[in-house]
This record gives structure tokens, C-alpha cells and sequence, in this order.
């Protein structure tokens, strides 16, 4: 780690219960300025929950949240978003019937005539998002239609622009190349590695191991609501991983 | 991607698009054939437009709370208590015209905070939060009057904006337009109609990116009691008289208004322009069936009807997108 580093957010004893269910029992995690951080696990492990708790989506049951030094009482989605926070939701990353601009500015619309009543600016919005969507190699058939009418991949590709548009901190990618064909993934795979140049703080949650291996600076294993593992990327073996993340020792690694 | 349509699929998509608008030409057209002279004289058009008005208005506020994904069902009750007290403050308490206005609406947007708190913050079933709301109207309706009508000595204003017009466009006609045009702007142009959207289209994903959704939710309830307020005053306005049951029938009109809505605008959706095109279609059928010398019980027929070939087309509108977009898919 070099002396550039800097911790950009700290989990101190986060969980979260639902009715009936731990999702995650009491937990640490640290994220630091321009490391990818990859979490693995198994379907329910509570990956996505720990993502949920790192950007305010659901608010810890115990614990606290430090951002850049500053412990936050009040960590939810909107303050998580003004401070440079952006997130990949596994589900429900965009809302189908907005269409794909509308979706890539939603929550912080451009606009104008601000003092008296603030008008969309459409065009301006238009403009500049479909610059951003074709910067990231974003190919959509239609930037007026709902974003429901677009592919699987289409609409994953609308989330992720706006995570890199707007993440100016932390950037949290829930499987986002789940719905990706191999070009696609790789681009992606390439853009995670540019917003690490640039400093920011990358989370991905992956269920591909050798997609871990490559990124990953370090490691987080989630396994039945508990981080088991969290080592660095000298330290990352496949097999071992596999174990970890299933907790049998014959695990196959697939 | 549109030019692999075929032929057939584009002039579908059309009528989809275009169904209300299409639906409303038609009622035109047929009344107009069967009785030109009645139907196309000035005096009939200005009466489509100011019987629609009223309505009209109540059927924008049901569709406020349908943008956002929830519905209310104490419009009509809303608009018969503001109708009502416009003219007991008026008539009983001497109040000005103003502070009638003001007291009236004040009411009931109390009822629709009430209303909105209940069904966004405590999560209580729009259906039975608007409907225990909107007996509680009723109620304060029957306390106010005993069931009896209210009329007596009122301001010239109540006369003027009830009978009156600018410029052949009567004044309560001019008071739709501009409910139309300042809610057209919010729900269009603004950052605040893309958010209510959002919340009706997925409630979830738009809280996941921090738009505040209960609160949304809740305003529209208020806004929705108050422009139902606001239509029932222009009909007790038009009436001359604050009368218990006069708005009730304004629900199922603006149910009908705003699901024919979807047929035009936003294909599929509820939209302020698709609801006046709606109540445009209700009323050119109830005036064309009076000149056509129907009797009354047409109405009634007519009103149903549209209701459920309004649902039905919703429906067909929204499973022939899906099979649209599966077929874009597949491609
Ligand atoms: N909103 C909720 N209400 C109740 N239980 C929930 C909720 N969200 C998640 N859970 C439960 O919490 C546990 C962890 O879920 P989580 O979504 O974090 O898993 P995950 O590791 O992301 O799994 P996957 O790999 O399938 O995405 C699961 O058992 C799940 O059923
Ligand atoms: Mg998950």
C-alpha cells in the first residue's frame, strides 16, 4: 500500500437483521482510496446486504459508519450519493419506465430557471448523457424508449455510467457484469481498473474467480452473514478461496 | 429498430398510442353525423367543455396519486365536502368569497395530509386509508348540513366565475386550462414529475438512489384533496348551491378519465394530458347521447361501459408492449 492511500470508508461492527434472519452478524470492513476490493461469496451469504450497509440503502442495526474520518449518523442513499458514493444495485439498478437518461440523472436533474422553478434541461441532460453513455462504449438502440425496453446487458450498461458519471469516491458494483457478453465484461473489467488509477475506492462483488483474481487487491469472503476472510492480493489461491467461500474442504473450483 | 416493424405492427403501435385520441375523434364523429346542427353549434361545445371541467379537475388529482403508484378514493367525497363549505361559510357564516376558498380547500387538504400520512408513513392499503378518509368528509358533510342543501345570498364572484366566460371560453373552462397547464408543467418538466414517475414505475429503485419517496407520496395526497377540492367549488360555483352529494360521482368518471388516459401521451401510463383527453371522452358521450334523445339510463350504460373497455385497453396496451419488447429481444 502506498503512501497515497487513504481510507475512504470504515465499517465498525455493522449488521443487519431481518425478520427472523441475520443477514449479516456484526462485521468490519475498511475501503481505501484506489484498491479494488472483490467480495466473494455463495447466493445468500450477504454480500449484497454488506453493499446495502456500506451506501446508506439499509441502515446498520448496530455499529457505525465512518466516511473519510467522519463518523455518519445519518448514513442513507441520499447522503451517500452527495459525498461521491455510487452503487450498482444487483436489482432494481434502474427504473424501467424512465428512459435511459432520465435514469442516468435521476435524483440530480440538470436544470434551469433554478431561483424561480427549476426546469428539467432536457436537452443540455440529453446532450451530455449520451456523451457519457457512448464514452463508456455504451451501444443502446434508443435514448427515448423506457429502459425496460432495452436488453438485460443495455440497461446494466445505463447503471454503470452512472456510477463512473457521478462516483467520485466509492464505487460499489454489485455482479455487475452478471448480464454482460465477454466483450462487454472486459471493458467493464478495463473501466474498473481505470477509476482505481484514478483513486477512487472500488467494491465488486463477483461470483467469477478468476474475474476476483485479476482485479482484486484484496479479498473479503462472506460466508452465512460473517466476513470469514479478508487478505491481499499476494495472498489470493483459488483453491483456498473455494473453501472459504463454501466452507467444505472438497469444494471443486469452478 | 422501429424500421424492422412490420406493417401491421406499426399501424398496432399506432392505435395503441393513439387509442384515446382515437376513441374521442370517433364520439365526434358519430354525433356529429347523427345530429350536426345539435352537436357542433357553439353553444353545445361550450357546454361539453364546462361540464367537463368540474370533472375534469377531480380527475387530475386522482391522477397525481396514480403517477405516483397509489390511488385515492375519496375524490368525489372531497369535492362534495369543498362544495359544500364554500357556501356554508359563505351563506351561514357571511364569510367573503376568499376566506370560503381558502377555509374549503384548507379542509380538505387536511383530509388528503391525513390520508397521505396514513397510507405512506403507518403503510395502510391506499384502499382503505382514501376510503375511511373520504367517510370521514362525508361525515363532516352531514354535520355542516344536516343532508340539507345550502343556498342563499352569495357574492357576485360565485355567479361570474360559475356562468361566466372570457371570450366565448367559459370561466370555469378557463380554471380547467389552468389546472391543466400548471400540472402539465410539474408532472413534465420539472425534476419533481421524473421523480413522481420513478416512484409509480418501481418504488424500490427509486428509493435505492435516495429520492424521497414516502414524502413524494405523501405531498400527492394533499395535492390530490386539494385540486378535488378545487373541482368540487367550480361545481357548486356552476350549481349555485353547496349540495351534500353533488361531487361523489366525480370518482368513477375520474377512474374512467384517467385510465382512458393511458391511451394517449404516455402509452400505458396515467399522464395529465392522457386524463383530459379521458374526461374530454365522457363528456362528448353523455352530451351526444342527451342530443340524440337517449334516455338517461344511457348514460349510466355509457359510463360503465367505458370504465371497463378503459381497463380492458389498459390492459391490451400494456401485454402487446411486453410482447413488442420480447420480440425486440429477440433480435
Ligand atoms: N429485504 C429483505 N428481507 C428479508 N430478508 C432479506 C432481505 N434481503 C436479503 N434478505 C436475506 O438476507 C440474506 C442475505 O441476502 P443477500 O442479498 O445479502 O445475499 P447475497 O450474498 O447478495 O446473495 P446473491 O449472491 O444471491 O446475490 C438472504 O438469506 C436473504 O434471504
Ligand atoms: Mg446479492
Amino acid at each position: 500500500m502506498n503512501s497515497m492511500t487513504e481510507l475512504i470508508l470504515q465499517l465498525k461492527n455493522v449488521s443487519k437483521k431481518y425478520v427472523g434472519l441475520t443477514a449479516l452478524h456484526p462485521s468490519d470492513l475498511d475501503l481505501y482510496s484506489g484498491e479494488i476490493l472483490v467480495i466473494l461469496g455463495s447466493n445468500g451469504a450477504g454480500k449484497s446486504t454488506l453493499l446495502k450497509l456500506m451506501c446508506g440503502a439499509e441502515s446498520s442495526d448496530s455499529g457505525e459508519v465512518i466516511f473519510l474520518g467522519a463518523q455518519q449518523k445519518h448514513w442513507s442513499v441520499a447522503t451517500s450519493r452527495s459525498l461521491g458514493v455510487e452503487v450498482v444495485h444487483q436489482e432494481l439498478a434502474v427504473v424501467g419506465e424512465l428512459n435511459p437518461i432520465e435514469n442516468l440523472y435521476l435524483g440530480r436533474e440538470l436544470v434551469v430557471h433554478k431561483r424561480w422553478w427549476p426546469f428539467l434541461a432536457r436537452r443540455v441532460m440529453r446532450k451530455e448523457g449520451s456523451d457519457l453513455l457512448r464514452s463508456l462504449g455504451a451501444q443502446l438502440s434508443s435514448l427515448k424508449g423506457k429502459t425496460v425496453e432495452l436488453s438485460g446487458g443495455q440497461r446494466q450498461a445505463v447503471a454503470i455510467a452512472r456510477a463512473v458519471g457521478w462516483g467520485e469516491k466509492l464505487i460499489i458494483l454489485d455482479e455487475p457484469t452478471a448480464a454482460l457478453g465477454i466483450a462487454e465484461t472486459a471493458e467493464v473489467e478495463q473501466m474498473i481498473r481505470t477509476l482505481r488509477g484514478r483513486g477512487l475506492a472500488v467494491v465488486l462483488v463477483t461470483h467469477r474467480l478468476d474475474q476476483a483474481k485479476n482485479l482484486a487487491d484484496r479479498v473479503a469472503v462472506v460466508r452465512q452473514g460473517r466476513i470469514v476472510g479478508n487478505f491481499l492480493k499476494a495472498d489470493i489461491e483459488v483453491g483456498k478461496l473455494a473453501i472459504l467461500i463454501t466452507g467444505e474442504e472438497s469444494a471443486s473450483v469452478v | 429498430m422501429k424500421s424492422n416493424l412490420t406493417f401491421v405492427e406499426k399501424g398496432t403501435r399506432f392505435l395503441v398510442n393513439y387509442s384515446a385520441l382515437i376513441v374521442l375523434a370517433v364520439l365526434i364523429v358519430v354525433f356529429g353525423t347523427l345530429s350536426p346542427s345539435a352537436f357542433f353549434s357553439l353553444n353545445n361545445l361550450q357546454n361539453i367543455f364546462v361540464q367537463a371541467s368540474p370533472g375534469g379537475v377531480v380527475a387530475l388529482a386522482l391522477t397525481i396519486t396514480m403517477i405516483v403508484g397509489e390511488f385515492d378514493l375519496s375524490v368525489g367525497y372531497m369535492a362534495s365536502l369543498a362544495g359544500l363549505l364554500v357556501f356554508g361559510f359563505m351563506v351561514n357564516h357571511h364569510d367573503s368569497f376568499i376566506l370560503s376558498v381558502f377555509y374549503s380547500l384548507g379542509a380538505t387538504s387536511l383530509l388528503g395530509l391525513i390520508s397521505g400520512l396514513i397510507v405512506s408513513r403507518l403503510k395502510v392499503n391506499a384502499f382503505i386509508g382514501t376510503l375511511g378518509i373520504g367517510f370521514v368528509a362525508v361525515g363532516i358533510v352531514y354535520s355542516f348540513s344536516n343532508g340539507a342543501l345550502i343556498t342563499g345570498k352569495t357574492p357576485h364572484i360565485v355567479d361570474t366565475l360559475g356562468l361566466g366566460s372570457i371570450i366565448k371560453i367559459q370561466n370555469l373552462t378557463l380554471l380547467w386550462i389552468c389546472c391543466i397547464a400548471i400540472l402539465w408543467v410539474v408532472t413534465e418538466r420539472t425534476p419533481l414529475g421524473v421523480h413522481m414517475r420513478a416512484i409509480g414505475g418501481q418504488a424500490r429503485a427509486a428509493e435505492l438512489v435516495g429520492l424521497p419517496v414516502a414524502k413524494i407520496r405523501m405531498w400527492a395526497f394533499v395535492c390530490s384533496a386539494f385540486l378535488a377540492g378545487f373541482g368540487g367549488i367550480m361545481l357548486s360555483m356552476r350549481l349555485g348551491s353547496g349540495q351534500p352529494n353533488a361531487g361523489n360521482g366525480y370518482l368513477l368518471d375520474g377512474f374512467s378519465a384517467t385510465f382512458l388516459g393511458r391511451g394517449f401521451y404516455r402509452a400505458g401510463e396515467f399522464s395529465v394530458p392522457g386524463t383530459v383527453v379521458g374526461a374530454l371522452i365522457l363528456q362528448v358521450g353523455y352530451n351526444g347521447l342527451a342530443i340524440i334523445g337517449m334516455p338517461t339510463a344511457a348514460k349510466y350504460y355509457f359510463s360503465g361501459g367505458t370504465l371497463v373497455v378503459a381497463l380492458a385497453l389498459g390492459t391490451i396496451a400494456g401485454s402487446y408492449h411486453f410482447k413488442l419488447n420480447d420480440r425486440k429481444r429477440k433480435k
